[in-house]
């Protein structure tokens, strides 16, 4: 049986009950291996006790089954002699066999009923004379009761020294072997004479013959029967328990003494009573084998049962053989796998996975009419929450918003939280299109009521964008691909409000999924290149160096900017490979760069802010770094905000790239939040101050002011300097005689060139661009 | 037949404690017995109360953090809990001794005194149950294991106090000890069984440890070697460091530099290292970090080994309120069909979760009694948990250990 029937959605958040229930798994599964093979063991040893001829030896016959049972380097079976110390009757090797053993306080013990092992015996009395018998104290011994006729005997199991001892496994079987040994031994003697027949198939077709026989034959199946980890039944034609062994009569909750010959209807109220000798009736009936699963009441508990059956003909009478294995446990870990699979384990609520067959259903149900809505909820600043607070607070914060916008929603609606921040909200039905926003307002407002976690008061606010079935779509992806991008029009124009899907949203949607289609396909067709733009010595006008920027160059030559695309990328998760194909061409064109503006140009490439924090791309960057050979002339550019925001940057990736020779250089410097004095905790060697302050810089006394403390502020700390985006001769000449910057970059010498561009005007490099035209 | 009660009085005067368990007890007989309190309590009078009382039962137990629970709820600091096992048809042994300098040779020499007390000599108990002065766990463990191996179940816990000053004592059949063990055997007529759990997750982040510290040298300091409870470096950066960042600065950057104890910040928020696989997916076995020193170093409850990985792991509260619950549900359940009705139980809560969880103890309680259908069982709060785990016996932090008795 599948204990999960879809396949499971990743992520599972937590592992906690999928561990439980495996490890739960493999105890049930190893407990009925383990009694399965104790069954069978047992069998085959029940085996050999009968086959043995009438005349062999009584102790001889369960030595022999031992071996059917056990593994052991030595095998004795003691018997009491009438001197009141024990003979070895029969022994592996055989010349053990007639050794003789003192009995103490340990054997006795043996003989009055316990299995006992031991890892050493070298403090037992009975072991005073072993040694000279070439039998080490140090064995690992298994010591089991036997008990045939009036005579008391032991079973003694040797391992060798150094090998792996008997365990409490062993215990157990040899506790069930060790009744069955006695038992099938008193069976088969017990109607004995010497006179009788000479084996024990005799025997049987003489039980079967005699109601004694019956009775023992009846007695010894069920000493076997009752080994077995699954409850068996026989029930003759009228209902009646003919054998039921102990673990059907634990269903019962009776000795199994108390239900044979007894009818189990007669323990039930009328109704079910009927209902059950009806089933048993049709089952007889059937002449059919047949399983089934089945709820039933067992001390207030309900636990389940895997029952078979199967009617059998025996003489002229129909019985019906039932087996029944509690699976109770294994139907609650499925249940719990099957809610881990389709449940976020936070908060309780349905994931992905589960809402989109929960809108799938309403599709369905709607395909005659109706209207439904998609409400897709996204927190407002939730990774500031986290940053703020902590994990744990952020993670008590989803708990409380799932409570509250249940606690506001219909009661007939349904909420899953579909990831991170974002929640999934189905209002079904929808009678009005009016009826929607007052319910999206109540949400709205519920959210930017304060939380309260852990003694903090934390605000928050949800956006919220919603789609209508049939208006928008569909399908489970197209409503829910118009919520969310009604959900960013939220964000984007009032985070804390609601938008509702429209055809003007309809358009751009398209138009987005238009553009991701020919993005992923330029990233397949690798269509980008990097326009180099110079770094030029604003005292000698020497280009010194480059910084990258990336250009999707499509087939036809038609050339789009960053801005076009690299937001929509970032959001696909496709920035780290353009970020590859832009180090693909820096590593490509370095060298005819070198050769025509010399060996110690530096060129620059562009990082983002995540990527910066993300310490397993950084780690596949550096590694790619380490084998181009190009570390010695790369700058990393990073913004401000990347490099205040992730520690993680500062502290594992930043020193691998110094030990390298990269140098890391802070892009658009001053247009963040960071404050100057943060210039201090950040290991740079470069800083390039934003162009809003160098644009006519002459003419603009403020700009002046705060040039000048960063500069010197970048001075006292040895970083050097770039001015961006220099456009006039005014504002280039402002900067050569007012300030001690080093290096500029910006329109008035060249705009960013593809390289062969560059290198072909490398006669004219300090011809600036704007004035050729 | 195995049949279990327990008894427990809260009274800051020991004397009249013992009174009211004296009257609870009118009649009671007893083979072993377990016995928790409080650590401001007399416990040489509780001893001599004991052998008075039960002569001849097998004596195990000793200070826990702050109370302990039964069937009947939680039990404050105040108080004195027993376990009672009457099994005239078992066989139940204890010894004790001070760990001294040579712990794994003094559990060793105590396994086979306990079993030596109830005629068992050599003899494979169904199950050991240990208690002892925190420290040594792993040594103890490797005492016991050279002579049992994985062949049978040990379990127990390491004695706490109410602030871990220190103040926690051990007591066994021959009286109270510090920076001692004691050693139970158990022999049951009926049948047992067990669970050893920890209530957390992974949390993502993980590294290979790369320096360890371990027993002082004498005056030479720190000596560096392959296992220890010094953790000094993951992937060759300081280890508190490296802590913290994965933790995301749940220590603050004083205590960084400065040092201190931790336990407070990082109960929720412990490490872990494999403990093994079961189809694939793996098990952890946590480690309590309790304090960094001024070199950035990390010092846990429990030994690493070099070269070994260490996973960021969390908690959260109502998973550690759940988890007692489920792992005494888990023993009970281990116990094999047919083997009669459930007699009692024992618990080992780990202290750090009984401060993380708060308030919440008392639900702690009510799971685990309503797991266990109302049986008799006790829980200590300790300040380290041994159990099987994975089909190995080892010890671990934050975790807990259930032991179920079957009638």
């Amino acid at each position: 049986m599948p204990f999960v029937t879809e396949p499971l959605p990743a992520p599972i958040e937590s592992a906690e009950a999928l561990r439980e229930a495996l490890v739960a798994l493999c105890r049930e599964h190893d407990a009925l291996r383990i009694a399965n093979d104790h069954a069978n063991q047992l069998l085959e040893a029940l085996e050999a006790l009968l086959n043995a001829g009438l005349d062999d030896d009584t102790f001889a016959s369960v030595f022999a089954a031992l071996h059917k049972v056990f593994t052991f380097t030595h095998a004795l079976a003691l018997a009491e002699t009438n001197s009141g110390d024990m003979e070895a009757v029969v022994a592996d090797p055989f010349w053990l066999a007639g050794s003789r053993w003192p009995v103490g306080a340990f054997f006795r013990k043996v003989m009055d009923g316990r299995v006992v092992t031991t890892f050493a015996n070298d403090g037992l009395q009975e072991w005073q004379n072993a040694g000279a018998l070439g039998l080490a104290p140090a064995q690992s011994a298994l010591y089991a009761p036997l008990r045939v006729r009036n005579r008391r005997g032991i079973l003694m199991l040797l391992r060798a020294p150094g090998e792996a001892g008997f365990d409490r496994t062993h215990v157990a079987l040899a506790r069930k072997f060790s009744v069955l040994a006695s038992h099938a031994l008193a069976a088969r003697y017990a109607t004995q004479s010497e006179e009788e027949s000479a084996s024990l198939r005799a025997l049987t077709e003489q039980l079967q013959r005699s109601e004694q026989g019956a009775k023992r034959n009846a007695d010894l199946l069920n000493e076997v029967v009752n080994l077995l980890p699954v409850g068996v039944t026989v029930q003759d034609e009228e209902g009646r328990f003919v054998l039921v062994n102990d673990a059907a009569a634990q269903f019962w909750q009776r000795p199994a003494s108390e239900l044979r010959g007894v009818a189990p209807y007669t323990l039930l109220p009328e109704d079910a009573a009927r209902r059950m000798r009806q089933c048993d009736l049709d089952r007889m009936r059937s002449g059919r084998i047949g399983s089934e699963e089945q709820g039933v009441q067992v001390g207030g508990e309900t636990v389940t049962l895997l029952s078979s059956y199967k009617p059998v003909r025996i003489f002229d009478e129909t019985l019906l053989l039932s087996t029944s294995l509690d699976i109770t446990e294994r139907k609650r870990f499925e249940e719990e796998m099957s809610h881990l699979a389709f449940h976020d384990p936070m908060t309780g609520l349905p994931n992905r996975a589960l809402m989109q067959e929960i809108v799938d259903t309403a599709l369905q149900s709607h395909q005659r009419g109706g209207m439904f809505a998609l409400a897709f909820i996204d927190l407002d600043n939730f990774k500031q929450v986290n940053d703020y607070y902590s994990h744990a607070i952020g993670d008590a914060l989803l708990m409380a918003v799932a409570a509250r916008i249940s606690e506001n929603m219909r009661s007939a609606d349904t909420l899953a939280r579909i990831s991170g921040d974002e929640f999934l909200l189905l209002i079904n039905p929808l009678d009005r299109q009016e009826d929607l926003p007052p319910l999206i307002d109540a949400i709205v407002e519920a959210m930017k009521q304060p939380f309260s976690i852990e003694g903090f008061e934390v605000l928050t606010s949800a956006s919220v964008g919603a789609s209508i079935y049939p208006l928008h779509g569909r399908t489970y992806e197209t409503l829910r691909r118009c919520a969310d991008s009604a959900m960013y029009r939220a964000k984007r124009d009032r985070k804390g409000g609601a938008t509702y899907f429209d055809v003007s949203m309809g358009a751009a949607l398209t138009a987005r999924m238009e553009l991701e289609q020919r993005l992923r396909n330029a990233i397949r067709d690798n269509l980008f290149r990097c326009a180099y733009q110079p770094k030029v010595d604003v005292r000698t006008g020497r280009i010194a160096g480059f910084e990258a920027l990336i250009r999707w160059v499509e087939p036809d030559g038609t050339v789009h900017m960053p801005g076009a695309f690299i937001e929509l990328a970032t959001e696909l998760g496709l920035l780290d490979e353009i970020t590859y194909f832009a180090f693909d061409d820096v590593c490509g064109n370095l060298g005819r760069l070198q050769q025509h503006f010399g060996a110690d140009i530096g060129v620059s490439i562009n990082v983002g802010a995540r990527q910066a924090g993300d310490v397993a791309f950084m780690e596949s960057f550096i590694a790619r770094v380490g084998e181009s050979g190009v570390a010695g002339n790369l700058i990393l550019e990073l913004t401000e905000d990347a490099l205040v925001a992730t520690q993680r940057f500062q502290m594992q990736v930043l020193p691998r790239l110094r030990e390298m020779g990269v140098r890391v250089s802070i892009d658009d410097f001053g247009s963040g939040y960071s404050s100057l004095s943060t210039l201090a905790d950040i290991t740079a060697d470069e800083v390039k101050v934003d162009r809003a302050f160098i644009t006519a810089i002459h003419q603009r006394p403020r700009s002046q002011g705060i040039l000048k403390a960063i500069e010197s502020l970048c001075r006292a700390l040895g970083i050097s300097t770039v001015a961006e985006g220099v456009e006039t001769a005014e504002e280039l000449e402002y900067l050569r005689n007012h300030t001690e910057i080093g290096l500029v970059q910006g329109y008035y010498f060249s705009r960013p060139e593809f390289a062969d561009v560059l290198c072909r005007r490398a006669g004219d490099e300090h011809e600036p661009v704007a004035r050729q035209q | 037949m195995t049949s279990m009660r327990t008894a427990a009085a809260s009274d800051d005067d020991t004397g009249r404690a013992l009174a009211a368990l004296d009257v609870q007890l009118e009649g009671a007989n007893a083979h072993c017995v377990f016995v928790f309190y409080g650590c401001r309590h007399d416990d040489a009078r509780i001893h001599a109360w004991l052998k008075t009382r039960f002569p001849g039962a097998a004596v195990i137990g000793g200070t826990s953090c702050n109370g302990f629970m039964t069937e009947t709820g939680v039990w404050d600091g105040a108080s004195i809990g027993l376990l009672l096992i009457d099994d005239a048809s078992g066989d139940y042994g204890a010894a004790a001794g001070v760990l001294g300098e040579h712990p794994a040779n003094t559990a060793e020499r105590l396994l086979r005194e306990a079993l030596s007390v109830c005629g068992c000599d050599g003899q494979l108990p169904e199950l050991i149950w240990i208690y002892q002065e925190p420290g040594s766990e792993e040594m103890t463990m490797e005492g016991l294991r050279r002579i049992v191996g994985d062949r049978c179940p040990i379990i127990g816990g390491s004695s706490a106090d109410d602030d871990v000053s220190g103040n926690w004592r051990q007591m066994g059949p021959g009286g109270v000890l510090r920076g001692g063990m004691v050693v139970g055997v158990l022999f049951p007529s009926g049948s047992s069984g067990y669970a050893f759990q920890g209530g957390y997750e992974p949390a993502g982040p993980s590294g290979i440890v790369t320096g360890v510290g371990f027993r002082p040298a004498g005056d030479s300091g720190i000596v560096t070697g392959s296992a220890g409870r010094e953790l000094m470096t993951i992937d060759g950066q300081p280890a508190a460091e490296v802590y913290r960042r994965w933790t995301g600065n749940i220590i603050d950057a004083d205590k960084l530099s400065e040092g201190g104890t931790i336990l407070a910040e990082t109960t929720m928020f412990p490490i872990a290292v494999d403990a093994g696989r079961v189809d694939g997916v793996t098990h952890y076995l946590l480690v309590h970090p309790e304090s960094i020193t001024r070199n950035g170093t990390l010092k846990t409850f429990c030994e690493l080994q070099e070269g070994s990985r260490v996973f960021a792991m969390k908690g959260d509260r109502q998973r550690l309120v759940d988890r007692a619950g489920r792992v005494a549900d888990q023993a009970r359940r281990a116990l094999p069909v047919g083997s009669g009705r459930l007699a009692g139980a024992l618990l080992v809560y780990c202290g750090g979760c009984k401060m993380a969880v708060g308030d919440d103890i008392g639900k702690v309680a009510a799971t685990v009694s309503q797991q266990l259908d109302g049986a008799p069982f006790i829980g200590c709060f300790t300040f380290g948990e041994q159990g099987h785990l994975i089909n190995r016996n080892v010890h671990g932090n934050l975790m807990i250990s259930a032991v179920a008795l079957g009638s």
